[in-house]
């Protein structure tokens, strides 16, 4: 690495915190693929010991990435220009601590979603995999790195998306595949022209490409980045996998699909246009108002869509679409304030969704529906999963003093900052579509009388057959929450809803991480 | 001075949320005395801040929260709002207690109440611009279960209605605050600085604000909610609604145009005019809102709906009062005087009002004026505490709302000679005349339920309010005839009040010294009584009440025409307007068609959606067509077919699952009768579920279409990434 790259960081320390940040979750694949057979409960147990590890890992390195600090660690010489190399900055320590946190409460609350059955190694296993690949994407150091673990995960997601195996779910696996591989060859295209660009694939904070090379050559590789990561980060027109592929999958899969994965896509624009090609350079490209263009419409597509989606799990998978459009719309405005919402509000948006997802599991799983106008009533039946729906759901929306509301805050002065009041209206239209696709969800569950059903008040089920079938529910205004391994990651990634908007300026918190992060690519203040 | 003593207030309800869980054992009073408990200690607590808010101007805690620290000011303003907010939410849970006696929701509305107890403190504590939007939308929010308490379907549009307005509002506000924020300002109380070049934005920040804050309270034009959620909720929950929660809006709108947009010493000349226009707007819009409210109210033959309309006409004064204040300037603080002591005034009789006529309907379990009547006889009492409330928003000299009517009056007087705007003296005449007819509305109110003979039979034999009750509506009625017999204890707090917007207490001195106020207002008040009952004796004797204002007047109405007066214009403007209304013709005939053809036939579940676009798309021909009428009872029938496919729909499925718990019953033997029974449920719902054939067909043409879309979007993704390739190769070549 150059050192001239290392702009803002003050020093670069050989570590192995990185590697074993990834290779935890790894190990967890070896103990997640050993079958259901396996002896009493230290399976569960050791897995949940290898999640709170990753994530204590992840969490350990902020203070001193926040004290200046850079940690890399060299794994794996190829050519004499090409290696593998992880290294933790403030962009990715934050991404990755969202990442390991969203993966344990997705992992603890699997325990209780997955029915027992052969399926279910199968599902840790990758499970453990696609976080210690996305983890690797957060600390990946240069391109290539960052392009095999991409990769990687992407293809493992797969696994999980069709998890259950029926036909929509397949058919939504045939889509996904086919989308994401599309984009990941636009990515492989991308990297490639960059390495003949600038002959070195390594991140550098005010981009690495060289600024004499030929504009054409060097628009081509950022739309070829942009279009490859657009397929991962759902902007229009290229989201069409992400409506399908979240009903299919499981829902503690669907949470860290819509919190992280999707975010992803970001993530890489977000290491494209900072650190590959560099504030300045993509400013001279001119490129940044049309991408800033693709975001807003995919703001305001997704959230009209979700107006009308009357399955719960589509609409929030449309919402997801919303809410990452507000990324890289942040980003394309090249602003310090901006990009530094737009890092907040990953984060944010991660728990958020997640919390949505496991509530919209937590309904299914309990009274069988998925369908909205099904769902009227639900909030008897389930007060505090539907109290937790609430508060993502308000935060979502951007009420204060919720996360949310702390993200669009920062997004919505990041705009005004650099004169984008246009990108101010997206902003708060979509969060007033938030209200309209949101609200009637909260609404349904509190407020609705569930459906009338001949069934009820005939009696007949609880007397034929123990468990009554799931129409008869709300009724009687009987409560029957989910167990608690599925209970207390809900509860908890609700409450991370309050603590992170309450507590956005204690140090540690996203948003100094943030701060540090534009500050390396801004520079100064 | 910093104290934390404003956080301690705003926590202290929260504190009591899970003793209500801990009291819900012991029964619903216990509930109940758990909210009088509370809101009575935040009233200690406030009364126990006010030597130190007289003493140092304010009080200030900072909370490092959210975005950058929660900062919480009470001020002269604040302490206000601060004390009448906890006495009368003392007084209205006192009431409820009894109110909600077998109501079956007191948990809810409980909760509710310490909710809103604690996002109204924050409200009129908030040191800065962020903190007041955050307690304002959790006010908003959490009122919505006021609003929808009773459960009715009357209560849910109207709830419908509030969230949509409240939201609009809400986001209104946001803008506001944000390019507030943006443009350097942020603290309550801090003038806004007026850079070169900044003033369209500054006055966009203005113009949110205020819309955003007017909604809330009660702004004509944005108030179309207000009457319906104040009817609509219960009776203490309107009081509160009523008195103190639109005060949130006019809170807002107050620390807009006194603080942000006031500033009276620092301002530059361009920001001091910008201030005052936007006083004038407020001025303007609160004269139309006070004569459209009490016009309304005298029409209104439900006592809730009449008392809600007269609280948008109060909200007219109140902001007649904002508005002569930011108009005077350095002078207006005869403005600031009147609205605040009004709101103060406000709160006290319009809570009294709603407690009152709520205990009313309690007894008698009628709410329409026209068939109550008498109710005197039976309720001495209540009739004596809605006489005294009644009295003050009438302006009855010796009671509270004289003495801030006649300041308002005067204020109003002073602004029309500060620059001799005819407007201004057109003002003035309005004002004259809305305080004639909130006497005679109010008269009316007064005379239609409790004089006279019960104009209807009632269910059950009316009965005197329960203690607790009376004791609420006492307290009440004594603190009007207090505010009205020596307005000059509350002359400390205003004059603290005046300080917070730079100004010397003076005005307050001169104009709250008397209870008989000044030259001439005796007079004033006297003929404004005596010509309101003459109207109210007028229109009564003349039927005047049974002819209320041509529908087409109606606000809800109007907003539609306007719609509809747009798409007119647009089809007018179209070039070619008479082939515009064939195609639209021929389009409707085909879809009806269509439609027809479809409906005669239980659509298939993902039919539905593209039926339903068929539907809009029809409804949005017949617009443009001559049709409308026709098009628009058949766009309802088609709807109702739907909803009932969708029924059927859902019957199929339930047979399927009766089918499926016979079976399993058929297995077990020991449980025969569970089987007869299943049978029969599901010999019930066999008749659908005939159609397998019909499933199947469904089914093979979602994979159908499934894989028809999933060809296509990798044929496109593939030709995409061709492009790319393309694209990739020219450029490096």
């Amino acid at each position: 690495m150059t050192g001239d790259a290392v702009a803002g960081a003050a020093f670069t320390a050989a570590s192995w915190w990185p590697f074993a940040a990834v290779a935890l979750p790894l190990v967890g694949v070896a103990v997640g693929a050993i079958g259901e057979h396996a002896p009493g409960r230290w399976k569960g147990v050791t897995l949940l010991a290898l999640g709170a590890a990753t994530f204590a890992v992840t969490l350990a390195v902020v203070p001193g990435v926040l004290a200046g600090r850079t940690y890399e660690v060299f794994v794996l010489r190829m050519t004499t220009q090409l290696w593998l190399t992880l290294r933790i900055d403030a962009v990715g320590a934050a991404y990755a601590a969202t990442v390991a946190g969203l993966g344990l409460l997705a992992l603890v609350y699997s325990f209780g979603y997955l029915p027992r059955g052969p399926r279910r190694a199968r599902y840790f296993a990758i499970l453990m995999a696609c976080l210690a690949c996305t983890l690797g994407v957060a600390y990946a150091g240069n391109l290539l790195t960052f392009l095999i673990f991409y990769e990687a995960f992407s293809v493992l997601t797969y696994a999980l998306v069709v998890h259950e195996q029926t036909p929509a779910a397949l058919a939504a696996g045939v889509k996904y595949i086919a989308y994401i591989l599309v984009g990941g060859s636009l990515v492989l295209a991308g990297v490639l022209l960059s390495f003949f660009l600038a002959g070195d694939l390594t991140f550098a904070a005010g981009g690495m490409l060289p600024a004499d090379a030929p504009t054409g050559q060097l628009l081509a590789a950022f739309w070829c980045f942009v279009a490859g990561f657009g397929v991962k980060a759902a902007l229009v027109p290229l989201h069409g996998w992400v409506p399908d592929a979240h009903p299919a999958a499981p829902a503690p899969f669907s949470a860290v699909l819509s919190g992280v994965m999707v975010a992803a896509g970001a993530f890489g624009i977000l290491r494209v246009v900072f650190d590959v090609f560099g504030v300045a350079l993509v400013r001279e490209l001119g490129a940044a108002p049309w991408l800033a263009g693709v975001a807003a419409l995919t703001v305001l597509f997704g959230a009209v869509m979700a107006l009308s989606q009357d399955d719960l799990k589509r609409r929030l998978a449309y919402s997801t679409i919303s809410q990452m459009g507000y990324l890289t719309l942040a980003i394309a405005l090249l602003g310090a304030g901006a990009t530094a919402g737009a890092l907040v509000h990953l984060v944010h948006h991660a728990f958020m969704k997640g919390t949505l997802f496991f509530c919209a599991g937590l309904w299914i799983h309990g009274t069988g529906h998925r369908r909205l106008s099904q769902l009227r009533g639900v909030g008897a039946r389930m007060p505090l999963t539907t109290a937790a729906f609430t508060l993502a759901a308000f935060g979502m929306i951007g009420m204060p003093p919720l996360s949310g509301f702390v993200s669009k805050w920062w997004l919505g002065v990041g705009m005004l900052e650099v004169d984008a009041p246009l990108a101010l209206v997206v902003l708060l239209a979509g969060a007033l579509l938030a209200a309209a696709y949101l609200l009637p969800v909260v609404y349904l569950a509190y407020f609705a009388p569930p459906l009338p059903t001949p069934l009820a008040g005939a009696g007949v089920a609880t007397a034929a057959s123990g468990p009554a079938p799931a129409t008869a529910w709300g009724a009687g205004g009987r409560r029957a929450e989910a167990a608690a391994s599925m209970l207390v990651p809900t509860l908890v990634a609700a409450a991370l809803t309050l603590v992170l908007g309450l507590g956005s300026l204690l140090p540690g918190f996203p948003l100094e991480l943030a701060r540090a992060a534009t500050r390396a690519w801004f520079g100064g203040g | 001075m910093a104290h934390a003593g404003p956080l301690l207030l705003i926590v202290a309800p929260l504190l009591a949320v899970p003793l209500l869980w801990v009291a819900a054992r012991r029964g619903p009073a216990a509930m109940g005395a758990v909210v009088v408990g509370a809101a009575g200690l935040t009233f200690a607590g406030v009364v126990a801040l006010t030597p130190a808010v007289l003493a140092h101007g304010a009080v200030t805690t900072h909370v490092p929260a959210v975005l950058e620290a929660l900062r919480f000011t009470l001020d002269g303003v604040g302490l206000l709002f601060a004390l009448v907010v906890t006495f009368l939410w003392t007084c209205a849970s006192l009431y409820a207690i009894d109110y909600l006696h077998h109501d079956g929701r007191e948990r809810r509305y409980h909760l509710t109440s310490l909710l809103t107890l604690a996002a109204m403190l924050g409200v009129v504590m908030a040191g800065d611009l962020i903190t007041l939007y955050l307690f304002f939308e959790w006010l908003g929010l959490a009122a919505y279960l006021f609003v929808v308490h009773t459960g009715t379907p009357a209560a849910e549009r109207a709830g419908l209605k509030y969230l949509v307005l409240t939201l609009l509002g809400g986001f209104s506000v946001l803008t506001g605050v944000l390019l507030v924020h943006g443009l350097g300002g942020g603290d309550i109380g801090v003038p806004l600085a007026l850079e070169p070049g900044a003033e369209g934005v500054r006055l966009a920040a203005a113009v949110f604000l205020v819309l955003g804050f007017g909604v809330k309270a009660g702004m004509l034009g944005l108030h179309i909610w207000l009457p319906d959620a104040h009817t609509a909720a219960p009776a203490p929950a309107s009081a509160l609604l009523s008195g103190l929660m639109i005060k949130a809006g006019a809170y807002g709108i107050l620390r807009t145009v006194g603080g942000l947009f006031g500033g009276t010493a620092a301002a530059s000349p361009a920001a001091a005019l910008q201030g005052e226009q936007l006083a004038l707007a407020v001025l303007l819009v609160g004269t139309v809102t006070m004569f459209a409210g009490v016009v309304m109210a005298l029409w209104q033959h439900e006592a809730k709906r009449l008392l809600a309309y007269s609280s948008v006409s109060q909200m007219g004064f109140i902001l007649v009062g904002i508005g002569a204040a930011g108009y005077l300037g350095g002078g207006g603080g005869i403005g600031w005087t009147g609205a605040l002591l009004h709101v103060a005034n406000h709160a006290l009789f319009k809570g009294l009002l709603f407690l009152g006529i709520g205990a009313v309907i309690h007894a008698t379990g009628v709410g329409d004026l026209r068939r109550l009547g008498g109710v005197a006889r039976h309720m001495p009492w209540t009739f004596a505490f809605v006489l005294v409330a009644a009295g003050g928003i009438a302006g009855v000299p010796g009671l509270n709302g004289f003495v801030s009517k006649s300041v308002l009056h005067h204020a109003l007087e002073y602004a029309e000679a500060h620059r001799h705007l005819v407007v201004l003296a057109w003002a003035e005449r309005v004002f004259t005349l809305t305080t004639v007819g909130t006497a005679a509305a109010l008269t009316k109110l007064l005379a239609m339920t409790f004089l006279g003979r019960p104009r209807a039979e009632l269910a059950k034999p009316t009965v005197e309010a329960a203690w607790g009750m009376r004791g609420a509506m006492g307290a009440l009625a004594a603190m009007v005839v207090v505010l009205g017999v020596r307005p000059q204890a509350a002359a400390p707090v205003l004059a603290a009040a005046q300080e917070a917007f730079g100004l010397s207490g003076a005005s307050v001195e001169r104009w709250v010294s008397s209870p008989l106020g000044h030259a001439g207002d005796l007079r004033a008040a006297l003929t404004a009584l005596a010509l309101g009952a003459l109207v109210h004796l007028i229109a009564s004797r003349t039927r005047a009440y049974d002819h209320p204002p041509p529908a087409w007047l109606s606000l809800d109405r109007m907003l539609l025409a306007a719609i509809g007066a747009g798409a007119v214009a647009v089809r007018w403007l179209a070039a070619e307007r008479a082939a515009l209304e064939t195609a639209a013709r021929q389009l409707f005939e085909h879809e009806r068609d269509v439609l027809l053809e479809a409906a005669a036939h239980p659509p298939v579940a993902a039919r539905r959606s593209w039926l339903r676009l068929r539907v809009s798309v029809l409804a949005l021909a017949t617009r443009a067509s001559a049709h409308w009428q026709a098009a628009e009872r058949l766009t309802r029938e088609l709807g109702r077919r739907l909803d009932e496919t969708r029924r059927l729909d859902e019957n199929r499925r339930l047979a399927r699952e009766a089918e499926a718990v016979a079976a399993a019953s058929a297995r077990d033997a020991t449980l025969g009768a569970a089987h007869l029974a299943a049978e029969a449920a599901a010999a019930d719902a066999a008749p659908v579920v005939a159609d397998q054939e019909y499933l199947m067909l469904a089914t093979r043409r979602r994979i159908q279409r499934d894989t028809r879309d999933l060809s296509l979007n990798v044929g496109v993704l593939f030709l995409v990434w061709l492009a790319f390739l393309a694209t990739v190769w020219l450029a490096a070549v």
